[in-house]
């Protein structure tokens, strides 16, 4: 790709003082006053979110509907309009393309939402199945507003809007200083929030409402630690092309009814039982695991890090691993993490790694 | 950056080196602290153990990645600072006082020739 996309934000980044990095082949902020800190504001109170990077994938035909059914996990057709979920796109050999959430807006009119990397990825395979997508990357802005008072900063940016009445994974249509966008009760942190699709044009000032609201601007450091702290996975790390959702335990988002792609496999591995599980560790020794480190019980190697970072809850390093079924610890075993050239040692838990209120 | 102290020395890994009486006490820069973000874990040595100039001597982890801090003096440990272990973003709030890491009892010959203010100043410019 030449050049980073720029999201409608990234003037407003940069005057928050935000370090900028290349994500997913967009321009993100990583961090603006530090991870800790926007990891706990969001915690304890709220913070907000540029998540434009996001994929927005719309699929309106009149066929639409039964192809992207082939083409995602989720029972879709047992969705009602304003109504969203998570879902996944598999190969013919249930190895994981990305990991979605599609929302139904009408009848017969999906946006699907992948992650930055896999845009192209997920509409080559939704057009496989049957249906044309539109790619509408530039025209919306995606807010995430999360946290325990994030409800009260909505309120506050958008009275009367009915967000704080919907149930979760439900959407609606509100105005965005005087442009139509759209609100889920959708979020990645763990915490209760939502997700505002702006339109561009007034992206820029609802941002400076939010935060003159309450809301801390948040970045891609704290995101990554909020999710970790709640085991959910992320693509290129639980979930790649070459790891089926058993095996990254998200047999929860696949719905067996339908038809999709990768279903013969996929059953096939449910018949056997994956070849390899996930599992958590917090660590109990000083240090901060990675991606790619290998985990031991004893002088055995049981598996690999997918990810590892700092808890800012909990004070230690966590992480999520894969390994072979036959060798996977039980919740409560002592392992240990080899990064370095040495061991941080931890137990095994069974993800979240953080007890939500 | 302007908040460069000039009573203490640099070095091109960004470590600080100032003489206190004889003992050398050192640190990491502004500039390294930022870079590396918030400082979640210090591995400092024991009193007592030998360093040398130009090897790690402790390593700090922030949550985006984890470096070596090198030993500016050739020395043995004096002290280690039992408060940044604790509290690690002293690091990040105070890196050229509370945040300090380590005093070093230089052997002979004591501190060499490093970078002053200015030079690490233009070097991280």
């Amino acid at each position: 790709m030449a050049g980073a996309r720029e999201t409608h934000l990234l003037d407003a980044h940069k005057r928050l003082g935000a370090r900028i990095v290349e994500f997913g082949g967009w321009d993100m902020p990583l961090q603006y006053s530090g991870v800790v800190a926007e990891h706990n504001a969001v915690r304890h109170n709220a913070g907000v979110f540029d998540v434009s990077h996001l994929g927005k994938l719309r699929v309106t035909s009149p066929q639409g509907s039964a192809a992207l059914q082939h083409a995602v996990t989720a029972d879709i057709e047992g969705l009602v309009p304003g109504q969203a979920s998570y879902a996944l796109v598999l190969t013919d050999d249930a190895g994981t393309v990305d990991d979605i959430f599609i929302y139904r807006v009408a009848e017969h009119e999906w946006l699907v939402v992948p992650n930055a990397a896999n845009v192209t990825a997920v509409a080559e395979m939704i057009e496989a199945s049957g249906t044309e997508v539109a790619d509408e990357w530039d025209r919306w802005a995606i807010l995430a507003i999360q946290g325990p008072r994030s409800f009260e900063v909505f309120d506050k940016v958008f009275p009367g809007s009915g967000a704080t009445d919907l149930k979760l994974h439900r959407f609606t249509t509100l105005d965005v200083l005087g442009e139509e966008g759209m609100v889920a009760r959708t979020g990645y942190t763990g915490e209760r929030g939502f997700e505002l699709y702006a339109p561009a044009a007034v992206a820029e000032p609802a941002l400076e409402r939010i935060l003159d609201a309450g809301a801390a601007p948040v970045g891609l450091g704290a995101r990554d630690t909020l999710r970790l702290e709640m085991g959910y996975a992320l693509y290129g790390h639980e979930l790649t092309r070459d790891i089926n959702p058993l095996e990254a335990s998200l047999g929860w988002a696949v719905k067996w009814d339908p038809d999709f792609r990768g279903k013969e496999a996929l059953s096939a591995v449910k018949e056997t039982g994956p070849a390899r599980r996930l599992f958590g560790i917090a660590c109990t020794g000083r240090g901060v695991p990675r991606q790619g480190c290998p985990v031991f019980a004893g002088e055995q190697r049981i598996g690999e890090l997918t990810s590892g970072n700092f808890s800012p809850t909990l004070g230690t390093g966590i992480g999520l691993a894969l390994g072979p079924r036959e060798l996977t610890p039980e919740v409560g075993q002592s392992v240990a993490i080899e990064a370095r050239g040495r061991r941080i040692e931890g137990d095994i838990v069974k993800p979240p790694f953080i007890k939500r209120a | 950056m302007a908040q460069l102290p000039d009573d203490r020395q640099y070095t091109a890994e960004h470590e600080w080196a100032k003489d206190d009486g004889g003992r050398i006490v050192v640190g990491i820069t502004y500039y390294a602290q930022d870079q590396l973000g918030d400082v979640v874990f210090v591995g400092l040595p024991e009193p007592g153990s030998e360093v040398t100039a130009g090897e790690p001597l402790g390593e700090v982890e922030s949550t985006k990645s984890v470096s070596d801090v090198y030993s500016p003096v050739t020395g043995r440990v004096a002290e280690k600072n039992l408060a940044v272990e604790q509290n690690p973003e002293l690091i990040n709030s105070d890196p050229y006082g509370k945040g300090w890491l380590v005093v070093i009892e230089p052997a002979e010959g004591g501190l060499g020739e490093l970078m002053d203010a200015e030079a690490y100043g233009q070097l991280t410019e």
